[in-house]
């Protein structure tokens, strides 16, 4: 495919390099532009929580992050996660099982709880380090995370 | 005397008061103004108590009172108060409504104070009073109640009449009126305001169940680990902490459910005011959305009550094909007496969403799509059912109007994960993140996130970023705070984004009802006064802009149906963290919102009708009857598709085809039959004079000697006249087998119509219900009268949107006086008087005059077209000394088309000299009557003139 000339250009380069000279580095270290840093590549967890949760859970540096600082970086979560007065991280979660009444009961032995049960599926509350032992559990066939609906006032 | 309709009983009211009374030089001695100089005092004389507040501070306020005077003679709105005249003599005047036990005895003591009475009810009289008599009279132990007159520049009956919920609120063509009493509204949003008028009842008691504030702590409902549950009781007791600081949970809920009795009369009620109310206020995280729809339902049917739970919400993370489990689990929550109606989304005019089939094996011969992030975090979610696509993302600049490469998250494939910061020069410039998964059900799902850590100098939307696939099969994404096509435009080589399938989530689960947004109003006046519109301007009828498109991604035609949406006014919650005036009304109880959250609610009350009528209606029942009943036009297109869906609610149709079109009484005796059409139909009336004194009878038809389609009735059984017309009725031959049938009458009785069709031996009701001048015309069925029958609104020729609202008013009174040759001298806008005018034209345009009372008085008649705004004369065709009508041929070419009825009767001996003028019309074109009196030489106009886009009739009085 060609791709061809932007027709329009209305970024100016000098404005882009001089906002990057302001730029901080977070955790990861700066890198050379010409040295891009190797891609972190790994499975999800048989496929039965879904990618934006896995984003989060399957990255041990950001389950790392969030361990030693609940509140940081919350906001670049791709999905709705809350915090509780003593500091956990709650995860609603919409939960698929074979037998719920199993799930439910390990969600609120890990220190979650369960709003409410639909034909198989729970929602709930999970903490954020009790997702991947969920989904283990073999009567879970699926966990999915939530996002925030924006009302629908223009 | 002959007792002539209603008004007419009213007369022998008025007449059997001592006259005395009023003409002994009866001195009426004005009170003290108790606390009205003295802001400071406390209002406690019951003689204040009886004035509305509003009312109350203009009088109180005189400096205030001056301004509002001059707004007023300006012609511009009361500043959200009461509307304040001046008189003829220049002193400063107040049209109010004066709720009375005596009207007659209250009318007399208003004229004895020099004030005067333009109109009266059973109980109502509409006055104006000097500002130091208003206290005066409601201190007299008749009068209950005194309120100011407001300028009703801004309606929810707007949208109410459009789609024709205020005849099922009436009960007109059903067995009984429905207003949605014994089901529940929920509302899952950002609260409410409790304390609003329009969620009490008469006797001031919430019609809230409970509200669960999903958002703090400390008191979660019984079966719930979060939030706060607040009680009917707690509500009563002013003991619940919830507020809704956003306001748009409040105004949803009015538009559904809201009573309205925050303003007299109800002008601003919701669509089904007297159900019951549920409330959630959420954080709007799917999970407690849920929880929040489960709450109510289970709330309901504890109570044994149908449901219906409003969802003006929406969002884009999601397979928008009905599988998530946040779908899912919405749907399974359904079911017989348990609906949602959801927003279909405010996207239609942005490209969230794109869609292809993937080609190629690797970037070079893939696709790409540039994307527009927001500095902070944007979200791209990718789907696709088969075959194998790759994804990557590159960071670039423009440069020289190339794209210039600065980083990459290389291409991976389903079951991979890839994530790292992007750099330039060793500066990260994002954090890239890419997940993909197979799910369970067979569906591929990439996830793609970009963010900045946080980090407040990396600013992603000074990057073009260009996500890129290469493989196969159909793929669809869309954004989360960002759009496709960077630099606002697609380019040579890459897919833009588009707006189809911008319907979010929920409104893409299956049993969801979802509900696009068009406009009812293009304008209002604010709080202050000042006049409002769009920018660009917004077409009555069109489609919003912003209502999101359909299909789902699994090809569901969505939305499933259209509601108003541009412009509403529904209630304002007294708690608003932002201080928009510009779109606050009404004195500030009200606010003006537009978005498919407004719709959805319009909605949410039909179908809270709708359960009124069958508690167990079901999710496809339901939404077969919207869709089945669905209005279709020149916007809507004569086919559903993904911009209206099946077409726009049709809340009587609605109902009815739950309801039926009820029974109708037969008349007491023989009633005679009207035959039009060559006796193809026989018309029989039933009359009833339904809580006033309760008696019924039947129509006497009036034929109209070489008038096929048209004829009228007398009611002597109530009248005790049988020479005075009432109710007339016209039918059309329109062809193909259809008929069109108009009527309307000069009576505000209870009656009902009974249209047989002899050809099929079916018949047809229509029934007008007490208190009322309006008629309606029923233009929509295919065959008469069988199938489903559609009765459209006060719309001549369907198809075509009515614009009564399009014209101000003033340009109509304008137009149309010029048209009479004359100009009012006065103009006491909002009541109906004949005001006296001065004669601008010798030769008025409109000459063909009907000639009353001896030829005293002559009648012209013009007309305005509210679509086209096109004008015309009346043309007169004379029946009795009192009465006659006008066809209109220069709007319809059809100079034996019977249009406008008028008829004068002589009130001058119990009415203060008045003659009174009857005015009814069987088309929505605006219409205003100058009449010379030849005895005096003077000219009138009737002020205000009869705005388009209604059947309805209006009486006016004058003093020649």
């Amino acid at each position: 495919m060609q791709r061809s000339a932007l027709s329009l250009v209305t970024l100016n380069v000098l404005m882009v390099v001089a906002f990057m000279a302001g730029c901080t580095t977070g955790d990861s270290a700066p890198q050379a532009r010409d040295n891009p840093p190797s891609v972190s590549i790994q499975r999800n967890i048989e496929g039965k929580i879904d990618a934006a949760l896995a984003m989060v859970v399957n990255d041990p540096a950001a389950m790392e992050r969030l361990r030693k600082n609940p509140s940081a970086g919350r906001s670049a979560i791709p999905f709705v996660i809350e915090e509780t007065p003593d500091g956990r991280l709650l995860v609603p979660v919409f939960v698929e099982s074979r037998d719920v009444s199993a799930t439910a009961a390990a969600i609120r032995a890990a220190g979650g709880s369960v709003e409410t049960t639909v034909a198989s599926r729970l929602v709930a509350r999970v903490p954020l380090n009790g997702i991947a032992t969920l989904a283990g559990r073999d009567e879970v066939t699926r966990i999915e995370s939530t996002s925030r609906s924006e009302l629908k006032r223009r | 005397m002959h007792a002539r309709s209603r008004i007419a009983q009213l007369v022998v009211l008025l007449v059997v008061v001592p006259l005395s009374a009023a003409h002994a030089g009866r001195t009426f001695v004005v009170g003290p103004r108790q606390g009205l100089s003295q802001p400071s005092a406390p209002l406690v004389a019951p003689s204040i108590s009886k004035i509305d507040i509003a009312l109350r501070g203009a009088l109180a306020d005189p400096m205030r009172r001056d301004d509002r005077h001059r707004i007023a003679k300006r012609g511009q709105s009361g500043r959200g108060f009461v509307v304040v005249e001046q008189s003829a003599n220049g002193s400063t005047v107040f049209p109010v409504f004066v709720e009375s036990r005596n009207v007659a005895q209250t009318l007399i003591a208003i004229r004895a104070l020099g004030g005067s009475v333009s109109t009266t009810t059973r109980s109502v009289l509409v006055a104006r009073l000097a500002p130091e008599t208003v206290e005066s009279i409601a201190g007299r132990n008749e009068v209950v109640r005194i309120e100011g007159s407001y300028r009703d520049s801004l309606k929810m009956d707007l949208s109410r009449a459009d789609i024709r919920a205020d005849q099922v609120y009436a009960g007109i063509s059903l067995p009984n009126a429905f207003k949605g009493a014994g089901v529940v509204v929920g509302v899952v949003d950002s609260g409410i305001d409790w304390t609003h008028s329009d969620f009490k009842n008469a006797s001031g008691q919430t019609r809230i169940l409970s509200i669960w504030d999903q958002t703090t702590s400390g008191k979660p409902p019984s079966g719930y680990s979060v939030g706060y549950e607040c009680t009917a009781a707690n509500i009563n007791a002013s003991q619940c902490p919830e507020r809704d600081t956003n306001t748009h949970g409040t105004h949803v809920a009015g538009i559904a459910a809201g009573n309205g009795r925050s303003r007299s009369g109800a002008p601003l009620r919701g669509i089904a005011p007297e159900a019951d109310l549920i409330i959630v206020k959420t954080d709007l995280s799917e999970a407690n959305i849920i929880a929040g729809v489960d709450y109510i339902f289970k709330r309901a049917q504890a109570l044994g009550k149908p449901a219906v739970v409003n969802l003006s919400l929406a969002g884009h993370v999601g397979p928008h094909d009905g599988t998530s489990s946040y779908e899912r689990t919405l749907s399974d929550l359904t079911g017989a007496g348990k609906l949602v109606a959801a927003a279909n989304s405010n996207e239609g005019n942005s490209r969230i969403h794109m869609g292809y089939n993937a080609q190629g094996t690797s970037y070079s011969t893939g696709i790409s799509t540039l994307v527009n992030a927001e500095k902070e975090l944007t979200l791209i979610d990718l789907w696709y059912n088969s075959g194998v696509v790759s994804v990557g993302l590159r960071a670039n600049l423009v440069v020289n109007g190339q794209l210039q490469k600065l980083d990459e998250l290389p291409a991976i494939s389903t079951g991979q994960t890839a994530r790292r910061a992007l750099t330039d020069g060793g500066t990260i410039i994002g954090y890239a993140s890419i997940e993909t998964e197979a799910r369970p059900e067979g569906g591929r799902h990439v996830f793609v996130a970009i963010d900045n850590n946080e980090t407040p100098s990396i600013d992603l939307s000074k990057i073009v970023w260009e996500l890129y696939t290469f493989g196969s099969g159909r793929i669809d994404g869309w954004t989360t705070k960002g759009v496709f096509d960077a630099l606002n435009q697609p380019s040579d080589g890459f897919i833009g984004g588009d707006t189809s399938m911008t319907v979010g989530m929920p409104a893409t689960a299956n049993n969801v009802i979802a509900v696009g947004a068009y406009v009812t109003r293009p304008s209002w006046v604010d709080v202050d006064g000042q006049t409002r519109a769009y920018d660009p301007p917004v077409s009555i009828g069109a489609i919003s802009s912003f209502s999101s498109l359909g299909p789902t991604r699994d090809g569901r035609r969505r939305p499933s149906i259209s509601a108003p949406g541009q412009a509403i006014v529904s209630t304002l919650s007294s708690t608003p963290e932002e201080n928009a005036r510009e779109y606050f009304a009404q004195g500030g109880s009200y606010r003006i919102e537009q978005g498919t959250s407004q719709a959805s609610p319009h909605v949410t009350g039909l179908l809270a009708l709708m359960l009124q009528a069958r508690s167990s209606l079901g999710v496809s029942e339901a939404l077969s009857i919207l869709q089945g009943t669905a209005r279709k036009d020149g916007n809507t297109g004569g086919s559903a598709n993904n911009t209206f869906g099946d077409g726009k609610i049709d809340a009587l149709a609605a109902v009815q085809a739950i309801a039926g079109t009820g029974t109708v009484t037969p008349p007491p005796g023989n009633g005679a039959a009207l035959r039009l059409l060559n006796g193809r139909f026989e018309i029989t009336l039933a009359a009833k004079d339904t809580g006033r004194s309760n008696k019924s009878g039947n129509g006497v038809p009036i034929a109209e000697p070489g008038n096929n389609l048209f004829g009228y009735f007398s009611i002597p059984d109530l009248t005790g006249d049988a020479g005075n017309p009432e109710v007339f009725i016209k039918v059309l031959d329109v062809g193909g087998g259809k008929y069109w049938v108009f009527y309307s009458g000069l009576t505000d009785l209870e009656y009902t119509l009974t249209v047989r069709d002899t050809a099929t031996g079916k018949s047809k009701a229509y029934k007008k219900a007490i208190g009322s001048f309006c008629g309606d015309a029923d233009t929509s069925f295919s065959t008469f009268p069988g199938g489903t029958i559609t009765v459209l609104s006060v719309v001549e020729k369907p198809l075509l949107q009515f614009s009564s609202n399009a014209m101000p008013l003033a340009s109509i009174h304008a137009s149309l006086s010029d048209r009479l040759g004359v100009a009012a001298k006065a103009q006491p806008a909002g009541l109906n008087t004949v005001s006296e005018a001065r004669v601008i034209h010798p030769t008025a345009n409109c000459s063909s005059a009907l000639n009353l009372f001896a030829s005293r008085f002559s009648l012209t008649m013009a007309a305005q077209d509210p679509r086209s705004g096109g004008l015309g004369c009346g043309l007169a065709l004379p029946k009795t000394d009192i009465f006659g009508y006008y066809s209109i041929p220069d709007l319809t070419s059809n100079p034996s088309n019977p249009e406008v009825f008028t008829k004068m009767l002589d009130a001058r001996q119990f009415d203060n000299g008045n003659f009174w003028i009857f005015v009814g019309r069987l088309t929505d074109f605006s219409v205003a009557l100058r009449v010379d009196d030849r005895q005096t030489q003077k000219s009138f106009l009737t002020d205000p003139p009869m705005p388009g886009g209604n059947l309805c009739g209006a009486v006016y009085v004058f003093k020649p």
